[in-house]
């Protein structure tokens, strides 16, 4: 009776590994890409939505009502609900939501951009036969 | 390599996890406020407009003043542009005057001393923390007087 198992070439294995090696590469590659447009992106948002920012607390007048916390504490503490009021009042909160959410995207994009660079030096040194 | 390590420590998951505490409650607050304002912005129109719309003065009673933004009620920043005896009248945000009346228990201070309505003069600038009661004005609790903002001449 004829052997019907078919032999695979020798190579094939290293073949195998190598494919999925490159495609861990592009995964990673690609990665990078998309985190350094994000990074990138949230840098260039950054400085207009500070500037946002500093001009909706400026004129909400929510920094010259914080700062009676520290020139009349006192007093804001013995009327301390109704600083509350017009400390939440005055605040700027989309703007605060803005700016935070584009700090936020920029840390996650730089933290999750230096794994995948560390990832991709490793997979760099990694040399498979084949 | 530190940036690395910093970026897996528990102090930046910590801040990541606040910053987006924060994000969350200031995006809720900011929808809460919209909300608010809308509903309160249909409130004042249906009644300025009842008139017109039953019978009566064309503009409203309040001749389209709430197509503005909504103004804070618990205090005011601005320059005092009147003082009377017991009440004064400060220019605030997008010009939006407010009469601000000074009870027995309003703190009026300016620098380091406790000072009296009619010290103040026009064109100070104020900070006003206070109750607001129903006919529209504020009963000041603390009233801060700014120094004045130093101008440069331009060379």
């Amino acid at each position: 009776m004829e052997n019907s198992y078919i032999e695979p070439p020798q190579e094939l294995l290293g073949r195998i590994l190598k494919r999925i090696h490159n495609e861990e590469r592009l995964l990673v590659l690609r990665r990078i890409f998309i985190f350094s447009a994000m990074l990138l992106t949230s840098l260039a948002a950054f400085i207009p939505t500070l500037k946002i920012l500093f001009s909706d607390f400026n004129k909400s007048g929510f920094i010259s009502f914080s700062s009676l916390a520290f020139s009349d504490f006192s007093s804001v503490v013995a009327n301390w609900q109704s600083f509350t009021m017009i400390l939440l009042e005055s605040l700027p909160a989309v703007s605060l939501a803005l700016f935070l959410a584009v700090l936020l995207t920029f840390l996650q994009s730089a933290k999750s951009l230096t794994k995948n660079i560390k990832t991709i030096s490793g997979i760099s040194h990694l040399k498979i036969a084949g | 390599m530190d940036t690395d390590k910093f970026f897996q420590s528990k102090l930046f998951k910590g801040i990541i996890i606040g910053m987006l505490g924060v994000i969350i409650l200031t995006f809720v607050f900011g929808l809460g406020v919209f909300v608010g304002e809308k509903r309160a912005e249909f409130s004042f129109k249906w009644a300025d407009e009842y008139h017109n719309n039953f019978g009566g003065p064309k503009g409203g009673f309040l001749g389209g003043m709430m197509s503005q933004e909504f103004t804070e009620a618990n205090g005011v920043f601005g320059q005092i542009i009147k003082v009377n005896s017991q009440s004064l009248t400060i220019k605030g945000k997008d010009n939006v005057e407010k009469i601000i009346l000074v009870t027995d228990k309003t703190i009026i201070v300016y620098q380091r001393k406790n000072i009296k309505l009619l010290e103040l003069k026009v064109g100070d600038s104020a900070v006003v923390v206070g109750e607001p009661n129903n006919s529209g004005q504020i009963e000041a609790e603390l009233i801060r007087v700014m120094p004045a903002p130093v101008i440069t001449p331009k060379l």
